[in-house]
Order: C-alpha cells, then sequence, then structure tokens
C-alpha cells in the first residue's frame, strides 16, 4: 500500500514539472513556416566570388582540389596570355561526396572560394547534386 | 513437457535483436541464446556501422584527418577532434598558444554535456520514460547553437588545428556559454525529480548489471564505467593532457557499478563539466589561437600515443608518421568498442527485459564502435 503510494507520488512529482512548462511558450521551431536564424559562419554550400573588375577572381592554382579530403572538386586551367594570369575553364564541385568539412574554403590563398549559408539543399537525382562553374561563380 | 524439450534439444532459443531495433543505440546486432526468459549467452555481433576510419587515415593527410575524426564519436566530435590533434602536435612539438588551450577545453566540456544530455534523453526512453528526452534534446540544442556561431555546424565540426583552433570566437559566444550554465544548474534537479529518484526508475535500475572492481579492470573498462564501479580512473586527473592540471573538479564515482550508478555518474559529471567550463571563463584571455605552423604538416618520423578522457572513456590515437604528410598508420582505440565487450559477461543470468536497460547504461555510439 505504501509502495502504490509512492509510485503515485513520484509520478505526481514529475507531472508537477511537466505542467511548469505547459504554460511555458513552446522552445520547438515550426520548420517550413518559420525558420531559426543560421550563424554567419554556417558551412553551407560553396560560392565562388568575383573580383572587383567582375571577372572571376579563382586563378587556379589548384589548393582547394588538393586538400579535398573526399576529392570533390575538379577543375580545368588554362593561361590567359593577354592578362597573364590563370583562369579556370571549367569548375566542378560533387556536393553528393562533400562533407562540408570546409578545408577548402580555409585553404584559398584569393578567398575566394566561400560558404553559403544555404542549407536546403536537397534533391530527386545525384546528378544535379553536382554544381558546375556557372552555378557556383555567383 | 520440459523433458521432450531438453530432449530434442528446443529448450534453449536463439534471438536475435537487432541491427534494426531502436534501443540498441544504432546499428547492434545481439545474438541471444535464451532459456524461457534467462540469458545464457550473449554475443554483440559489431561491423554493419564500419567504414575503415583506419585505413582511410592513410591516404589522407594530417589535417584532413581531423575532418574525419568528427566521424568515429559523432554526437562528441570536439573530443574526437582533441585526440586527433594531439598526437601530431606532440610529434612536431607544437606549443599551442594559451588562448587556443582553454577554448579547446570549454569545447570538449561542453561536448562532454552534450553527450551526456543524449545519454540521459535515450536511457530514459529506453526504461520507458519519454519526457526526459525532449528536455536534454531542449538544452542540447543551445549548445548546438553556441557551436553553430563558432565553427559553422551542428555536429561534424572540424573545429581543432594543428597547433589551434580554426577561427576565434564570436563576440556572442562567451556570454551565450555564461547563461547557458545559469540555465542549465537548476534543470539537474529537475531531472533529479524527473528520473534520477524516480522509484519506478529505480526498480529497473538499482542492482541490475553490476559491475565488480576487478571485472571492470579486466574487461579494460573506461570512462563513467570504470568509474561507476568505484575506480577513480580519469585521464584527466591520472595523466593530464593540454592544461587541465589547472582545473579543480571533483570526479564522481559510484559504489556497486550497477546501472544506477553508471546513471548517476554522467549525470554528476555534467555539473562537474560546467565547473570547468566557468573556471576556464575566467582564465581566457584575448591572444592567438593559432601557433605558427608550416602550411604543408609533415610530422618527424616516430610513433605516439595520445590519449583524451572522451564522454564515452578513454579515446586514443596511436599513429606512426614515416615524415610524409600522411600518417603511415593511424590506430584509434575507441572507448564504445572496449566497454562493449563486456556486455557478453553481464548480460549472462539476466532476463530479456533488462538486456535495454544494461546496454543502454554502457553508453555506446555505433560510430565508434564500428568506425
Amino acid at each position: 500500500m505504501t509502495k502504490i503510494f509512492k509510485y503515485t507520488w513520484a509520478i505526481l512529482k514529475g507531472m508537477g514539472i511537466t505542467l511548469k512548462y505547459f504554460f511555458i511558450k513552446p522552445v520547438t521551431v515550426q520548420y517550413p513556416k518559420e525558420k531559426i536564424k543560421i550563424s554567419p559562419r554556417w558551412r553551407g554550400t560553396l560560392k565562388q566570388l568575383k573580383n572587383e573588375k567582375g571577372e572571376e577572381a579563382c586563378d587556379g592554382c589548384r589548393i582547394c582540389e588538393k586538400i579535398c579530403p573526399v576529392n570533390c572538386i575538379s577543375m580545368e586551367v588554362y593561361k590567359d596570355e593577354k592578362k597573364n594570369r590563370r583562369f579556370t575553364s571549367s569548375y566542378t564541385v560533387n556536393f553528393g561526396r562533400c562533407m562540408f568539412c570546409g578545408l577548402c574554403v580555409e585553404a584559398c590563398p584569393k578567398k575566394c572560394l566561400v560558404h553559403t549559408t544555404d542549407f536546403e539543399f536537397c534533391t530527386y537525382e545525384r546528378e544535379s547534386l553536382i554544381l558546375t562553374k556557372d552555378k557556383i561563380l555567383r | 513437457m520440459t523433458e521432450t524439450l531438453k530432449n530434442t534439444g528446443f529448450e534453449e532459443m536463439t534471438l536475435n535483436m537487432g541491427p534494426q531495433h531502436p534501443s540498441t543505440h544504432g546499428v547492434l546486432h545481439l545474438l541471444l541464446k535464451m532459456d524461457g526468459e534467462v540469458i545464457t549467452e550473449a554475443r554483440p555481433d559489431i561491423g554493419y556501422l564500419h567504414r575503415g576510419m583506419e585505413k582511410l587515415a592513410e591516404k589522407r593527410t594530417w589535417g584532413a584527418n581531423i575532418a574525419l575524426s568528427d566521424r568515429w564519436d559523432y554526437i562528441a566530435s570536439m573530443s574526437n577532434n582533441f585526440a586527433a590533434v594531439l598526437g601530431p602536435e606532440k610529434l612536431m612539438n607544437i606549443a599551442v598558444p594559451k588562448r587556443a588551450e582553454y577554448i579547446r577545453i570549454i569545447m570538449a566540456e561542453l561536448n562532454r554535456i552534450a553527450s551526456h544530455l543524449i545519454f540521459f534523453g535515450t536511457y530514459g526512453i529506453d526504461i520507458g520514460a519519454f519526457t526526459p528526452f525532449f528536455y536534454a534534446f531542449r538544452e542540447r540544442e543551445m549548445i548546438l547553437d553556441l557551436y553553430e556561431s563558432v565553427c559553422g555546424a551542428r555536429l561534424t565540426y572540424n573545429y581543432f588545428r594543428i597547433g589551434g583552433v580554426s577561427a576565434d570566437l564570436p563576440e556572442e559566444f562567451v556570454p551565450g556559454v555564461k547563461a547557458f550554465i545559469k540555465y542549465f544548474r537548476p534543470k539537474l534537479k529537475e531531472y533529479d525529480t524527473l528520473l534520477s529518484t524516480n522509484p519506478i526508475f529505480m526498480d529497473r535500475t538499482v542492482g541490475v548489471g553490476a559491475i565488480s572492481k576487478e571485472e571492470a579492470v579486466d574487461w579494460a573498462l573506461s570512462g563513467p564505467n570504470i568509474r561507476a564501479s568505484g575506480i577513480s580512473f580519469d585521464i584527466r586527473k591520472e595523466d593530464p593532457y593540454s592544461v587541465y592540471s589547472e582545473f579543480d573538479f571533483n570526479i564522481p564515482t559510484g559504489k556497486n557499478g550497477d546501472c544506477w550508478d553508471r546513471y548517476m555518474v554522467r549525470m554528476n559529471e555534467m555539473s562537474e563539466s560546467a565547473r570547468i567550463i566557468e573556471q576556464a571563463l575566467e582564465k581566457l584571455e584575448p591572444g592567438d589561437i593559432m601557433a605558427k605552423v608550416a602550411k604543408v604538416i609533415r610530422p618527424p618520423a616516430g610513433e605516439i600515443y595520445t590519449h583524451v578522457e572522451a564522454p564515452k572513456g578513454e579515446l586514443g590515437v596511436y599513429c606512426i608518421s614515416d615524415g610524409s604528410t600522411m600518417p603511415y598508420r593511424y590506430k584509434v582505440r575507441g572507448p564504445s568498442f572496449v566497454n562493449l565487450a563486456i556486455l557478453q559477461k553481464m548480460l549472462r543470468g539476466l532476463k530479456i527485459a533488462d538486456v535495454v536497460a544494461v546496454l543502454g547504461s554502457i553508453d555506446i555510439v555505433l560510430g565508434e564502435v564500428d568506425r
């Protein structure tokens, strides 16, 4: 008999705590309707920046390609004799492989490869996870 | 009737538990031999999440291995990062700046709280109490928000670098941690009311799956599991790495080594971690966060074993360098893997209803068991 009382009392005490939270504003976020604020440091998809002249800033040094632990970046480089610098003729990132470690962004000497705060990145086909230069250079 | 069963060999039954059982915390497969409701033999079958991390590490640079280390124990990645950077740092004799050391400790201890909160929540579910899960994840979410503001990821942080940390703390981080600690301390009392002292919970856990001191040493347990048996073994005290020797904290221990003791040790550890974080925040001063390290990391040839006290136990990395940019051998001693081995001894003689209580109390993560 005392046991029943003890167990009931323990349950009531627990219920007391849950009841307290019943009157407090809920902490859950109703996702598609409201969104939480993403930190500016968020490691989302990759983006290449343009320089002040409006042309691509990347000079194809291939450091991001080499440092990537999962080999998801590939590029082709050519040299423009007139401007006396290198350009990339293609720059492809396979986001199906990417693990968003951020090593490429950290290593970029021109600081032209950056993360976006984009996190909604799902598609129906695997092919659309492979982003080419026209989508990355924004 | 029993005679017929015995003669025909049908009395013992083999029961496959998992790998898709929700209470096995992932993809653990338990082969249970049962005599009625009593377990006569238990054999954990692992390997469903094997990714070959140690072999992968031999073909990755030392820096890239930190990113891979996030995937061992994926709910305590900061501790994994810690273990991954200590080895090359010692080989190359890098002195990490003071600020980076304190930042590392704040991160590792916050991660200990986060990992133990997951244990608290999921153990409640294993036993049959659902409410603690929501409360634990509500608090854990705050820690993840703090991590997100620092390193930009919520689970695979990749924050430590050889020689320091990757980014300095943002402005809102220190007040955020202080506010979290202030908010978190009273919650621990709430957890005690909800679960720790609940008589129904205690009936299920007190005296179940006891490990004696000798057994705990024999099976090389570490972390909260060995401390619950009454042995005060903590690498932060025994072999202090980083700047842990500067901090004042206690090591909570249990007495009987049963499920409830293992649970309580973790609950007490959370408040100790909060104490360490408070002390580290006081000592935090502006300064460098990275030592001067060459861009291409080539540790001199040699071998080294470094270990840290991860939330689950002793996480050690034994690495051999041949002087190139990649490790020659990279062996990881995962605490979950070693702690899981004692399950086959503990389960023998228990009822089937206690399997989940015992398995939950040793707190494994399958990502680290299989690697």
